[in-house]
């Protein structure tokens, strides 16, 4: 039977309690705020009754999402104090083992030192990462730093929706990095299976050091090289091979043409990525149980079949987590894409990212940080959405969430 | 107990110390911001600070330099926290947007009656007329922003048997004897239009009066310079030159060292690049790969306007500066003194960055070099061993001012004939491109406008559209951009 502790009991109802009190309180706020109620509001602002009417929204669902934040943490920690007094209670927890066991602070006394290493780890993620999260507030204003910030509500997002180019960067990013994806992992299974077929030792091991090396170039240098190679000039690697196969009769300028940039952009990121990324799936193949392979054989399995029915199925739960993983940073593109555009591709292969450089230092006057950051919020609402999906998809897949 | 009041008597007695000498000082102190263009701590800046307080007793000289890739944004965090440096260098386009803003301190009076701009010695009047702002100057340029010309190999109009042309018709047969003599193209660049003004000095044979950005007519007027009738026949030019195969088609995606190294490979022969100290290096670069560096630096071609100058970076007094006038006086109306302080801003702290002393420098290597006493020459960087200190602050060839008379000027001895001469032609045939003005709408469409300009720009440069499609494109995608910057301009 299991005895509940009452720390952890008081702690669940305290975590209930507060959450109500929170959202109640965070909604009668924003409802004071959003009425132009003269208390509240003359806190805030004496600002016009469009920002009221924002702010009101703001702090209910900011209020409720941090108080459900604080409610939640409340709640592992009982669970954590519930699960103490259960293994000093002898009640079998996790592993369904009992053991017994010394109390939460004492045992992380015990490895005070690891914790002590974790402080810096801690301040670093807090100041770099959390802290820069109030700045999501100047989505709302017109802000070019010299002055003070102006309100301007929604009308960050207004101009965001209603310019070509921002939907242009929007799916560019999502098409450049799900092709990207598709392509680099794909192609990695099917060179993990090549590699993993090769006899030769020594000739796996150099094939292996060749394909990785590309990732450790920097992308300047990686943009450098393939400039040279796609040259339309009598220096022009592929120009000139291809000339000289007789498919073509003069170079083709790739990097100024619209389409063939972005063929280009995926077969230089294939090159670059590809290699890398073998390496998880050599590490699963390197883990399937040889008698396998050996009991295969013996039912009569070719090398084909082996790969086919062995080899494959055990990559499968590799292969998905990986695409689930990745899926969840393809908001993040930059660099790649910066760095082999020209004037003529530009603004067909723009991404986020580079549509905000732009906005910023290419505006001829102190860039509106205004509406670079809503086009970031914009950006990390999207990832935040693609991140629940793939912990959705993790669950059901791997058992097992990624956050 | 007896130590605790002790420690405690001689915890007050230091502080009041400390409280009695504080308010018994009268010295000024100045909180000046920099970038990477004077020396920094790690080559001497300390010895240029000293210096400099001990040139102006009284004044005590705070310098905060950020990293030069980060100052911009370390300056908007200060500025965004209100903890503004008294002097600030700004470019031209911080410069415009902190003017409209009203950070910086009107000095357009107390240049007037500046001793630098009466000292008969100083050169910058149209230069400083430029730096206006609706009638106002908001800051202070020692020296010009350079910009720059077109270099010619000489070996090359030798080859083809050609003087240096002077007028557009030379130019263009030159280009074509080039092409046909050598096999390659005459011209490359890189890009078809630059990314910040003054747009155009990379191909200025070929934009001549055409501008792509927002001009301010005779009349006062804005207008959008790409809109102009001038830029469509540009535009026809470059078109015709890059499929002729006189322009490098590949300048669109050049980088400047990219088309640097093909001039160094004697790709091409006619490079437009930067006046001054660029001279000497494309040509010890063109002699180090065993080629003749001869390069002739061309006038503007008859009947063309002159090259376009840089805006200079300016150094502004902020508005948060509790003394302006005093900082003025003492900061900026030193600067191009004529006499010790200007050196020190061009050249840096005697004994650290230059001296007159008998001495070997860069001992035990090829350029060693012996000089006796009183024969001025610069030390061995700090920072990179086996290099020489060049300047300081102030470009000797781009100063605004000469030296007082009586006044050693190092320049003479320090630079090299080609660069001197070429920058000589430079200041002589050069006008400063315009300041555009900050507004709320410039800065809010003109990140879109210019990408729609660059990509019409390439696109009939490579030929894959007519200058006709092109504008026809701008109209169905810029124009109403265009419109509303322009009509924000004239509302100011």
């Amino acid at each position: 039977m299991v005895r509940y502790d009452s720390t952890s009991l008081k702690l669940n109802k305290l975590a209930k309690y507060l959450l109500l009190v929170g959202v109640i309180l965070s909604v009668v706020v924003g409802i004071l705020v959003f009425t132009g109620s003269q208390t509240v509001s003359g806190l805030l602002s004496e600002d016009s009754a469009t920002e009221n009417y924002v702010k009101g929204i703001l702090i209910a669902a900011i209020g409720s999402l941090v108080t459900w934040i604080i409610s939640f943490l409340i709640k592992s920690y009982a669970k954590l104090v519930q699960d103490t007094a259960d293994i000093r209670n002898g009640v079998p927890v996790f592993t369904g083992k009992t053991v017994k066991e010394k109390p939460l602070l004492q045992r992380m006394s015990k490895y005070w030192g690891f914790y002590l290493m974790f402080i810096p780890v801690l301040i670093f993620v807090l100041v770099f990462h959390y802290a820069p999260m109030f700045g999501i507030q100047y989505a709302f204003y017109s802000w070019k730093i010299v002055g003070d910030p102006v309100w301007v509500g929604f009308a960050n997002f207004d101009k965001l929706f209603s310019q070509s180019q921002f939907s242009v960067s929007f799916w560019n990013t999502i098409e450049f990095s799900v092709v990207k994806l598709l392509l680099n992992t794909g192609l990695a299974v099917v060179i993990s299976l090549l590699l993993n077929e090769m006899i030769s030792l020594k000739f796996k091991k150099l094939s292996q050091t060749i394909i990785y090396l590309p990732h450790f170039m920097s992308w300047v240098v990686t943009a450098s090289v393939f400039s040279l190679m796609l040259s339309p000039s009598g220096n022009g690697l592929i120009n000139q091979l291809l000339i000289k196969m007789g498919i073509i009769d003069q170079g083709i300028y790739f990097m100024a043409d619209k389409q063939w940039w972005r063929v280009w952009y995926y077969i230089i990121n294939v090159w670059r990525e590809t290699g890398w990324q073998t390496i998880i799936f050599m590490a699963t193949l390197t883990s399937i149980d040889p008698g396998l392979y050996e009991a295969a054989s013996i039912d009569g399995a070719g090398r084909w079949k082996k790969m086919c029915y062995v080899t494959f199925p055990a990559l499968a739960n590799t292969i998905i987590t990986v695409l689930i993983l990745n899926l969840a940073k393809i908001m993040n593109l930059f660099e790649s894409v910066f760095v082999l555009q020209n004037d003529s591709v530009r603004r067909s292969t723009n991404v986020l990212q580079t549509y905000v450089y732009y906005q910023t230092f290419n505006s001829g006057a102190s860039a509106d940080y205004g509406y670079t950051t809503a086009i970031g919020l914009f950006r990390s609402l999207v990832g935040l959405v693609l991140m629940v999906i793939c912990n959705f998809a993790s669950k059901k897949v791997r058992g097992r969430g990624i956050m | 107990m007896k130590k605790l009041v002790a420690m405690m008597l001689a915890l007050a007695i230091s502080l009041s110390l400390i409280a009695v000498s504080a308010f018994a000082d009268d010295t000024i102190k100045i909180v000046m911001m920099v970038d990477n263009t004077i020396l920094n701590q790690n080559n001497g800046r300390d010895a240029i600070e000293a210096r400099w307080e001990e040139l102006h007793p009284g004044f005590d000289l705070e310098i905060i330099q950020p990293d030069h890739s980060a100052y911009y944004d370390v300056l908007q965090q200060r500025i965004a926290s209100g903890d503004l440096p008294d002097v600030v260098l700004l470019s031209s386009t911080y410069y415009a947007d902190y003017a409209a803003a009203g950070i910086l301190w009107d000095m357009t009076e107390a240049w007037e009656n500046s001793k630098t701009k009466n000292s008969g010695r100083f050169t910058g009047d149209t230069v400083f007329e430029g730096l206006k702002i609706n009638g106002k100057l908001y800051g202070f340029a020692p020296t010009r922003g350079n910009g720059c010309v077109t270099y010619v190999k000489q070996a090359w109009l030798d080859a083809v048997g050609m003087e240096a042309p002077t007028t557009y018709d030379q130019y263009i047969e030159m280009c074509k004897a080039f092409v046909e003599k050598f096999g390659t193209y005459a011209i490359s660049a890189a890009g078809f239009v630059g990314n910040e003004a003054p747009f155009v000095n990379y191909l200025p044979e070929f934009y001549q009066d055409a501008y792509p950005y927002f001009v301010q007519q005779e009349d006062g007027t804005w207008v959008d310079g790409f809109t102009l009738d001038n830029m469509k026949a540009a535009l026809q030019r470059i078109q015709d030159a890059v499929a002729a195969g006189i322009i490098d088609k590949e300048t669109l995606t050049n980088k400047t060292s990219d088309a640097r190294n093909k001039f160094y490979d004697d790709k091409f022969g006619v490079f437009t690049y930067w006046a001054g100290t660029w001279a000497t290096n494309l040509k010890t670069n063109l002699e180090a790969k065993n080629l003749d560096g001869t390069l002739v630096a061309l006038k503007p071609l008859e009947g063309l306007p002159p090259y376009y100058d840089r805006v200079p970076p300016m150094w502004c007094i902020t508005a948060k500066c509790a003394n302006p006038q005093a900082v003025f006086d003492a900061f900026i109306d030193t600067m191009l003194d004529g006499g010790d302080t200007q050196m020190l801003w061009t050249y840096g702290a005697e004994g650290v960055h230059w001296s007159k002393s008998a001495g070997t420098v860069l001992a035990g290597t090829e350029k060693e070099a012996t000089y006796e006493d009183g024969q001025f020459h610069m030390l061995e960087n700090l920072e990179t061993a086996g290099t020489l200190y060049t300047k300081n602050h102030i470009d000797p060839m781009l100063a605004l001012a000469t030296f007082a008379d009586g006044y050693y000027d190092p320049k003479e001895d320090s630079v090299k004939p080609e660069a001197k001469a070429a920058s000589e032609l430079f200041n002589a045939n050069s006008r400063l491109a315009s300041i555009v003005p900050a507004t709320p709408v410039l800065s809010e469409l003109n990140g879109d406008l210019t990408m729609i300009k660059s990509e019409i720009i390439a696109d009939i440069a490579l030929g894959t559209i007519t200058v006709e499609e092109g504008y026809a494109r701008f109209a169905e995608e810029g124009l109403e951009l265009s419109n509303e910057i322009v009509e924000s301009l004239n509302a100011l």
